[in-house]
């Protein structure tokens, strides 16, 4: 057998392996606070995450792909060693795989994102050295890291500040909600429709402008408008003379259970942002491979293009995961007692999806996981949530100063003992 | 278990709660304890003592609980020193209510019944200081939290607390008109019964007193 056809066969398999990781243990942290929150259910989430981490996978996410796959590495350098960079992502893939089984044995908070990119720098530090490596790519990904959780923390500070000016605050909140939930309706469609429409339908051939996307992306948004008034103009307003603890309770009861609604939505905008961006860490590195069999041993560093068929593969792997596994982890989310009630829920969710398909957008291969934690810190900031674990900061943080080192280390170990085989077996001279 | 299940606590409000609970059971065994003595029914009286008693460990473990679960890495909406204030301001109600149980089985002795129509309405203020203490600590408490202590909820408890303030200071003055009345019954009562009278309606008012304070300190904490 042809030595790219079997690095193609392992890389598949491996990269599968790695989109079902994905799909286990991440979509339970994307979906944790929709279901902590009681807003949807257990069965609502994996059907929710299904679809929309599928439609992400494959609508969006190219762009991370790409980075993932070319971004770090030089490419050109291996030309004449195409087999050498195939073996390379499969050991990328490999490590990457091995380690997040091992950090959620021993419930690690590790990222599918920062490991898959230690394993890619990894394999680019032991074939090529030190400077075969995109330091400034590197650079800004690691900055994304930093910066993706304090902008997830902000956007959602902002969001449960306004909310709660707005809403909880005002003597009549059910009031003031019906007025305020246009505004978050038409913000939450823009944001979607226009993390779809721009740069994100290459694979359908519509290839619409910056601006196209944006009159879309309002357009659509008018349209959820349109759609919601008449209903939440529906919701009845009790009669009060005067704002006593009780009937305080029953208006904060009524937004909360109207927020739960708009909360499936950001559920849906979160599986989407997840499957954009994480989905990479899975078929990143495949596609590299793939590249290389179609180019028989030719590595195309310049014009790279992610089959279509790879997002499919990699939105499948995620769904199988969730729904094999994943499903236990999302389980046992909302055990706890806490306040984390759908408002609060929302403004995460919102805050952390629109930095994640920022994120995408830019190509940068950021965690999903981690700016949903900061998205949560910064509502508890705005003092939204009873009792935030600050420890788990800390853990986050020793957590990115073990991955990388971790899985590029894997990846080099796994790499060499590969090649040792092949070498032996004739498949690599 | 998932990041997000790791990042968010159990909720230390929870342990307010669950004491204020314990301490409504506490402050509504008081009239009984009168009351037993009104029908020298002792033996009973020892009985709600010692329930009382029971009820005041309890408050303790919670308040115990309470303080394990706030640890320094926790994050809160209010300060951490406000809230472990909160928590042991509340906690003066059911120890005070103890000592006046213990004060109670010292010794029998008589309750007369002029006596008895001071305490009544002392009796009947802190159980409505008592009510405004529950609405405070248990249904405005969930409306602070959901509404981040701001908005019409802080209204509402300052209100809450300006009435709780009105009737302790009622309680007080009754308290006070009710300890003349002891010394007004001594011809009728045994010198003996006469301390026990009189440090029963002390401890009472520190059970007022306490009442007072704890709705102050939620005050205090939302008008910082």
């Amino acid at each position: 057998m042809d030595i790219l056809l079997l690095l193609l066969i392992i890389g598949v398999l491996v990269g599968l392996f790695q989109a079902w990781n994905i799909g286990a243990n991440d979509v339970a942290n994307a979906m944790g606070t929709s279901v902590g929150s009681k807003s949807i259910t257990l069965k609502q989430a994996i059907i929710i995450a299904g679809i929309f981490e599928f439609c992400g996978a494959v609508l969006v996410g190219s762009q991370v792909t790409k980075t993932v796959g070319k971004g770090i590495i030089d490419l050109s350098l291996f030309q004449g060693q195409a087999p050498l960079l195939s073996l390379g992502m499969v050991s990328a893939l490999a490590g990457t795989g091995i380690w997040i089984l091992i950090a959620t044995n021993y419930e690690l908070p590790v990222s599918t994102t920062h490991s898959i990119v230690g394993g890619v720098i990894g394999f680019g530090v032991i074939s090529l050295g030190v400077g075969g490596i995109k330091w400034s790519m590197i650079t800004q990904i690691v900055a994304s890291w930093f910066v993706s959780p304090i902008m997830g923390g902000l956007v959602a500070y902002l969001m449960f500040i306004l909310i709660t000016k707005m809403i909880f605050n005002s003597s009549k909140p059910l009031h003031s909600f019906k007025i305020i939930s246009p505004f978050l309706i038409f913000l939450l469609c823009v944001i979607m429709s226009l993390s779809i429409l721009f740069k994100g339908l290459k694979n359908l051939s519509l290839d619409l402008s910056a601006e196209q996307a944006l009159l879309w992306s309002v357009i659509i948004g008018l349209i959820g408008v349109a759609i919601s008034i008449p209903l939440i103009s529906r919701i009845k307003e009790p009669k009060y003379d005067k704002k006593g603890t009780a009937e305080l309770r029953i208006e904060y009861n009524s937004v909360e259970h109207v927020f739960k609604y708009l909360q499936i939505i950001t559920a849906c905008c979160m599986a989407f942002a997840h499957g954009s961006n994480d989905a990479a860490n899975a078929i990143g590195p495949l596609s590299i491979i793939v590249s290389i069999y179609q180019h028989n041993g030719i590595v195309t560093a310049g014009n790279f293009e992610v089959p279509f068929w790879i997002l499919l593969l990699g939105g499948f792997g995620i769904v199988v995961g969730l729904a094999t596994y994943g499903y236990k982890i999302i389980g046992t989310i909302g055990e706890k007692i806490t306040e984390l009630t759908p408002s609060r829920g929302f403004s995460a969710e919102l805050a952390a999806a629109t930095t994640v398909l920022l994120g995408s957008k830019l190509g940068l291969p950021i965690s999903t996981t981690h700016t949903l934690v900061g998205s949560v810190i910064g509502v508890g900031m705005a003092r939204g949530l009873s009792g935030i674990n600050l420890k788990v900061i800390w853990s986050i943080m020793s957590s990115w100063l073990i991955t990388l080192p971790f899985t590029a280390v894997l990846t080099m170990v796994i790499y060499k003992t590969l090649h040792f085989f092949l070498s032996i077996s004739g498949y690599l001279v | 278990m998932s990041l997000i299940d790791r990042l968010l606590s159990r909720s230390p409000f929870s342990n307010i709660v669950e004491m204020m609970k314990e301490i409504i059971l506490v402050v509504d065994m008081i009239p009984v304890l009168f009351q037993s003595v009104k029908d020298s029914h002792f033996e009973k009286l020892r009985d709600y003592s010692r329930q009382i008693s029971e009820s005041e460990g309890r408050i303790d473990n919670i308040k115990r609980e309470a303080r394990v679960a706030i640890p320094k890495s926790l994050f809160l909406p209010i300060p951490k020193r406000d809230l472990l204030d909160l928590i042991l301001t509340l906690d003066g109600i059911p120890d005070r209510a103890e000592d006046l149980a213990k004060t109670f089985n010292l010794r029998n002795f008589s309750y007369p019944e002029s006596l008895h129509s001071k305490i009544q309405p002392v009796l009947t203020l802190n159980k409505e200081v008592n009510e405004l203490l529950t609405k405070m600590f248990i249904q405005e408490l969930a409306n602070l939290i959901e509404s981040s202590f701001s908005g019409p909820s802080v209204q509402n408890v300052i209100d809450l607390a300006e009435k709780i303030s009105d009737k302790t200071y009622e309680a007080e003055n009754k308290i006070q008109s009710a300890m003349r009345e002891v010394f007004r019954c001594e011809n009728l009562l045994h010198p003996s019964e006469v301390l026990i009278w009189i440090k029963i309606l002390e401890q009472l008012e520190h059970i007022t007193h306490s009442q007072e304070k704890s709705s102050n300190t939620l005050r205090r904490i939302l008008e910082q």
